[in-house]
């Protein structure tokens, strides 16, 4: 009983990456299909059409996986060991250093607003 | 043999390798063991001394590969879990994703144009910030090299991983949504692992900043190269 629970809530996820997919082709739009499902999940939980009961496990259960899943994609590097000849150092030094500068900038805006956020829900309490 | 027994094989030597990797990183907590990575690395040894071309390693891959996309929306559940940390948070999360989805457009078409790259290779590495998952699928999209763009993607979860610890002691960064937010926007999932080992919070506001701003620049994305190219 349990396992055919587990099967549905995954049949019901994929139901809503089939629809993503079919609004994008239909509508042609530039958002993949898996992010139009993504939004149309999140909606349909947070107005409680869909109790989270229906999904819960089945998510989880794709989720610890996501890492299996991602494999055959980056195996196809194999096919592009050239590109990390030569030039190709300064490539990945350019995407180590945008990182790093999204990485500074992400977590310096959040402990500037951060502060001033606390500060001003403190004042509204006193 | 035939198409469906290779594929059957691939399929099996992927998952049991995973497996092994997994066992492995658990045992030695090392981000450099990251289970993807190892098993990339492992299959492309074994596909590489035995010459099997990658097209024939796909057609056992692709049933792992098709996943994606359902995992993908699954994201949507995590998401909804952590709504009330979010809202409670909303304006510094809001901001630092804006911030962070266009800083790395812009950071990314730079640099590449200063190193006299392609257009190809520029759309490959524009959606190198967000989660795999998300990032193949905009490469795939905008005409990039999907393969490629995992490859950027895992560079730049590595380097939050393992170079943002040192970034948020230099800057001395110490806010739970601060911390938070730089893992998961700069370094996806990679780094999502990384924030839960300083608790749950941070965890929690670094998968949430991971789906964001993977959410949002996969507006972003198409739009921008539409508008430049």
């Amino acid at each position: 009983m349990k396992f055919i629970k587990f099967i549905l809530q995954m049949l019901l996820i994929t139901f809503f990456y089939i629809i993503g997919e079919v609004l994008q082709n239909i509508f042609r739009l530039s958002i993949p299909g898996s992010i139009i499902g993504l939004i149309l999940l999140f909606l349909f939980l947070s107005s409680k059409i869909l109790p989270e009961t229906w999904v819960n496990q089945g998510a989880n259960f794709l989720l610890s996986l996501m890492p299996l899943f991602l494999v055959p994609a980056t195996v196809g590097v194999m096919n592009y060991f050239h590109i990390f000849h030569g030039k190709g150092i300064l490539l990945i030094m350019g995407i180590i250093v945008s990182t790093c500068i999204v990485f500074v900038a992400s977590a310096f805006v959040c402990e500037k607003l951060g502060k001033t956020t606390f500060k001003e829900k403190e004042k509204h309490l006193a | 043999m035939n198409t469906i027994s290779i594929g059957v094989g691939m399929f099996l030597l992927t998952v049991g390798v995973f497996f092994a990797a997994k066992k492995f990183a658990v045992k030695y907590k090392n981000p450099i063991l990251n289970p993807t990575l190892t098993t990339t690395i492992i299959i492309i040894i074994i596909l590489v001394s035995l010459n099997i071309p990658y097209e024939t390693y796909m057609d056992g891959g692709k049933w792992l590969h098709e996943l994606l996309g359902p995992t993908v929306v699954a994201l949507a559940f995590p998401l909804y879990k952590y709504k009330e940390l979010l809202l409670k948070y909303f304006q510094p999360v809001l901001v630092s994703i804006f911030l962070a989805v266009t800083l790395n457009l812009i950071t990314v078409y730079i640099i590449l144009n200063l190193l006299g790259y392609t257009k190809e290779m520029i759309f490959t590495a524009l959606p190198k910030s967000i989660t795999t998952a998300v990032a193949v699928q905009i490469a795939g999209q905008i005409g990039g090299i999907p393969s490629l763009t995992a490859v950027f993607v895992m560079i730049a979860g590595f380097t939050g991983a393992i170079i943002g610890p040192y970034l948020l002691k230099i800057f001395k960064f110490d806010h739970t949504i601060a911390r938070g937010m730089a893992f998961g926007n700069a370094s996806h999932a990679i780094g999502t692992a990384k924030a839960f080992e300083d608790n749950l919070e941070t965890g929690s506001i670094s998968s949430a900043g991971m789906i964001l701003s993977a959410i949002l620049s996969s507006f972003l994305i198409p739009f921008l190269v539409w508008i430049l190219f």
